[in-house]
């Protein structure tokens, strides 16, 4: 029987959008396939990027109704999501939405679809490259994250997966969140919510890879999606997430499985151990920039205090001190107002260190 | 006169040392048997998403994204293609990836803690400072740091500067305390500090101790030292009985608590213990283990345990009783890099340096490193005068003396202090009025029935004396050996004892004799 997923080449979608080749698959953390990609042009010539629900992989599962049930509310959830998503402009949003018929529809060949924005490049590709990008972009770049990250906050939205692939660069417009599929939205129901960890493990938090799920929303969610902006900082400064760094420092004794340990104990009876290993990291990150500047000193700051290994004292301590238990402490409008500062500076620099190299 | 012994009665109290000696040494290991299977995750599973997109399209950005989560999560075969990938493109990728691409070929991860711990650079006072100027910079930035302050504190300790080491402990158990390593090391600290009681309260008033075999290992160890009762020396036995732990976790509280039970008279129960702590043991309930052997009460330790287990201590302990002075001597440098912050391996060192072997020079090295940490102590200062007295440095030993003369001492120092006065007088060739001032020595100490003190007293006049080939000696040295004396029974003092028996046999030979009052008519020495 064919995949209809995989027969959407050459098909012209609501007289709009000209589905061109297929890019890839997506594959879910559970090791199955759930969506597949291609790319699309649309009659005004702007292109797009279109993800396809692909239920072939559930059909083929042990519990297919269950499987088939799990990819659809996902599915409904990442839309709605992007439909709240919509105004905001540091995120990637959904250009349109559709299912596609093929053939006969008693044979269920429906494909739900959505269309995205095209972006030039990712974040991961830049950084990954020989020359450390300049300053000035790095700093934009954590500039325009913390703001989309911010908006998605202010919506209740926790994004869970930030990371160097997941924050995509546009020609036009600069950086935006991109990848809403494991995010989570307090008071909503969905099934990744259950997980320990809906995200990239390789970015996860500290706390979560010990196990430790802090009953509070805030706690939980938005305090690991600001430790996984600080991680960013630390990749788009040195091409690794904070999290490789931390590995590297902390006695393979006191690791937990997550992180390729053995270490069984709760997260309280070894933060100490991850302060530690979080303070020699962040002197090795410093070494390895390598450059002696108070805008890099001001940024290696805000990691620390984004990346805080207790995840209830992340964030702006101002913001702690004022907000208390009322609000939201992990608040990043600080952080917009100084990644913007630092900007500046960066480009001081840069321009400073172009004219004396020429 | 060297003034003072080594340990009689060894406390099972934890080591303090940098977190990465800890690490090395097992002591942070979760400690509860698993009641669930080991937890494996499955790599695979884990990446899959990534190794797929790197499957897809082998490029430096698909393989740098494999790689970081590899790193974290754990390798595969596929991350290792990226790595190598990565490796091989390195003209094109960021230095960083390159090196984490290293890091995942290699399989290990760099040590935490950057801690030269060589006998060399720990005498190095600057390289300390610098540490301490490190450290600093580091708590002022990430001030919730507590295992970073635990070490500032070592670091002032190996400086004998008990006052900001104490602040230092004080933030570092505010922080932290439940932890383990923070724990154990403020014990230690406050039992070297005399302050016990301190350290006990720490210890009973967290909640980790009950679920921790190494938390009751020390609080059952400085109870002992404290001469008070233990509160979890019941629970513990009862736990190690229902073998809830690792041997390897629970090696130090059996070692702990049996040397407690022997003392209270509890034989057979001391002896079960002891065994049960070598089943697995760590450096240090080993060396418990090989002490109470040694004293005659537990099983010896099985010789292919001493090849694995590298414990230093353990090992001067046995040099000793095989009089291997050389090699006491070395393992005694071991023991200091090991545990930096006790005195005992510079106290050992310079012991068997300046008893057994009479070498002043190497004592010199153990007891100027003593003298860094105390450096007003009398003890460390009566050593000094004997090493320069030995290597002939009167002058420095006439220096040392002074300042020593000038100290208010108890009445046992003062014997002690007054035996080094007759020494010097010895090497400086007032034969008479270095043997009055050992009599005067011993005299003191008899007055106080301080045995140690009259015995070593006696042993050093009768080696001076030795030397000059007195007649009545050998009838003296026989008398003197069978007195009743633990100090008599020291492999050092035996040591002492061969050298004197040799020079006897020599002046034997050449028919020396001397021309001064002859030993036997003092009444201070058992002649009759």
């Amino acid at each position: 029987m064919r995949n209809p997923a995989n027969c959407l080449s050459g098909l012209q979608l609501k007289d709009k959008w000209k589905v061109g080749d297929m890019v890839g698959n997506y594959v879910g953390n559970t090791g199955g396939k759930f969506s597949i990609c291609y790319e699309v042009s649309h009659q005004d010539g702007k292109s797009g990027f279109l993800k396809a629900l692909d239920f072939s992989g559930a059909l083929g599962a042990v519990d297919p109704t269950t499987e088939l049930h799990k990819l659809t509310e996902a599915f409904l959830y990442e839309k709605e999501l992007l439909e709240i998503c919509r105004p905001m402009s540091r995120i990637v949003t959904a250009l349109d939405f559709g299912t596609v018929e093929l053939g006969d529809p008693m044979k269920a060949e429906i494909v739900p679809y959505i269309i995205f924005e095209i972006a030039e490049k990712t974040v991961r590709s830049v950084i990954s490259a020989r020359m450390r990008p300049p300053f000035a972009w790095i700093m934009e770049c954590m500039h325009q994250a913390t703001v989309g990250m911010n908006q998605l906050h202010t919506k209740q939205i926790s994004h869970q997966d930030i990371k160097p692939s997941n924050a995509l660069i546009f020609s036009d417009q600069g950086l935006k969140i991109a990848d809403l599929g494991r995010s989570v939205r307090k008071g909503q129901y969905v099934l990744h919510e259950l997980e320990d960890w809906p995200g990239d493990w390789g970015y996860a938090p500290p706390e979560i890879a010990y196990g430790y799920l802090d009953p509070e929303f805030n706690v939980r969610r938005l305090s690991s999606d600001i430790y996984m902006l600080g991680s960013f900082a630390v990749s788009l400064l040195t091409g690794l997430q904070l999290t490789a760094w931390l590995i590297t420092v902390l006695p393979d004794e006191l690791r937990p499985p997550k992180w390729n340990g053995n270490y069984e104990g709760n997260y309280s009876e070894v933060i100490s151990h991850v302060e530690q290993a979080f303070a020699t990291a962040l002197e090795k990150i410093n070494d390895h920039i390598g450059v002696q500047e108070k805008f890099v000193e001001d940024m290696i700051d805000c990691v620390r205090e984004l990346c805080q290994p207790n995840p209830g004292k992340r964030g702006h301590p101002r913001t702690h001190a004022i907000v208390g238990d009322a609000g939201n402490p992990f608040n990043l409008e600080r952080y917009i107002s100084r990644f913007n500062y630092l900007v500046l500076h960066a480009r001081i620099y840069d321009h400073r260190i172009h004219r004396t190299s020429i | 006169m060297n003034g003072s012994t080594p340990y009689n009665n060894r406390k099972l109290l934890p080591r303090w040392r940098t977190l990465s000696q800890s690490a090395d040494h097992g002591e942070l290991q979760f400690s509860r048997k698993s009641t669930s299977q080991p937890v494996n995750f499955n790599t695979s599973i884990l990446l899959s998403e990534l190794v797929a997109r790197w499957q897809r399209e082998r490029n430096i950005e698909n393989a740098a994204e494999l790689i970081s989560s590899g790193i974290v999560v754990g390798v595969n075969s596929e991350v290792e293609n990226a790595a190598n990938f990565l490796i091989e493109s390195s003209n094109q990728v960021a230095p960083a990836i390159i090196r984490a691409s290293k890091l995942v070929l290699n399989g290990s991860v760099m040590s935490s803690i950057e801690d030269d711990a060589t006998f060399s650079n720990l005498g190095n006072i600057i390289s300390i400072y610098r540490n301490i100027s490190k450290l600093k910079i580091r708590v002022r930035t990430a001030p919730r740091d507590a295992i970073s302050w635990m070490e500032l504190a070592r670091l002032y300790t190996l400086l004998g500067q008990n006052e900001p080491s104490f602040k230092c402990i004080q933030i570092a158990v505010e922080l932290a305390p439940e932890n383990r390593f923070v724990l154990r090391a403020a014990a230690r600290f406050f039992e070297n500090s005399g302050d016990l009681d301190r350290g006990l309260y720490l210890l009973r008033k967290s909640n980790s101790i009950t679920r921790d075999p190494w938390l009751q290992a020390t609080e059952i160890s400085l109870s002992d030292v404290g001469g008070v009762s233990s509160k979890y020396l019941k629970y513990a036995i009862d736990q190690v009985t229902k073998d809830v732990w690792e041997p390897r976790h629970s090696a130090e509280l059996c070692g702990a608590a049996a040397t407690v039970l022997f003392a209270d008279g509890r034989y057979s129960k001391a002896r079960k213990l002891m065994k049960l702590s070598i089943r697995d043991p760590n450096e240090n309930s080993f060396t418990q283990a090989e002490w109470a052997s040694i004293k005659g009460w537990a099983p010896s330790i099985p010789e292919e345990l001493f090849e694995i287990e590298l414990a230093p201590e353990a090992l001067v302990l046995r040099e000793r009783q095989a009089f291997n002075w050389e090699h006491a001597i070395s393992a005694c440098i071991k023991w200091n890099e090991m545990e930096p912050t006790s005195l005992m391996p510079l106290v050992f060192g310079a012991f068997i340096s300046l008893v057994a072997l009479e070498n002043g020079d190497k004592a010199l090295t153990f007891l100027d490193r003593a003298a860094v940490r105390i450096p007003n102590d009398p003890m460390v200062i009566n050593n000094q005068v004997v090493a320069y007295a030995y290597i002939g440095d009167i002058e420095k030993a006439t220096k040392k003396l002074n300042q020593l003369n000038s100290m208010q001492l108890p009445k046992n120092r003062k014997a002690v202090q007054i035996a080094t006065n007759g020494l010097v007088e010895y090497r400086r060739g007032e034969f008479s009025k270095g043997r009055d001032l050992y009599i005067d020595a011993i005299k003191i100490a008899d007055e106080l029935n301080d045995k140690s003190i009259k015995f070593l007293a006696i042993w050093h006049l009768l080696r001076e004396e030795s030397k000059l080939g007195t007649p009545e000696l050998e009838e003296i040295v026989k008398n003197v050996d069978k007195s009743h004396g633990q100090i008599n029974r020291l492999p050092e003092i035996e040591a002492l004892k061969k050298k004197i028996d040799l020079d006897l046999s020599k002046s034997r030979k050449s028919c020396f004799s001397n021309e001064f009052t002859p030993l036997c008519k003092t009444n201070f020495l058992p002649y009759t």
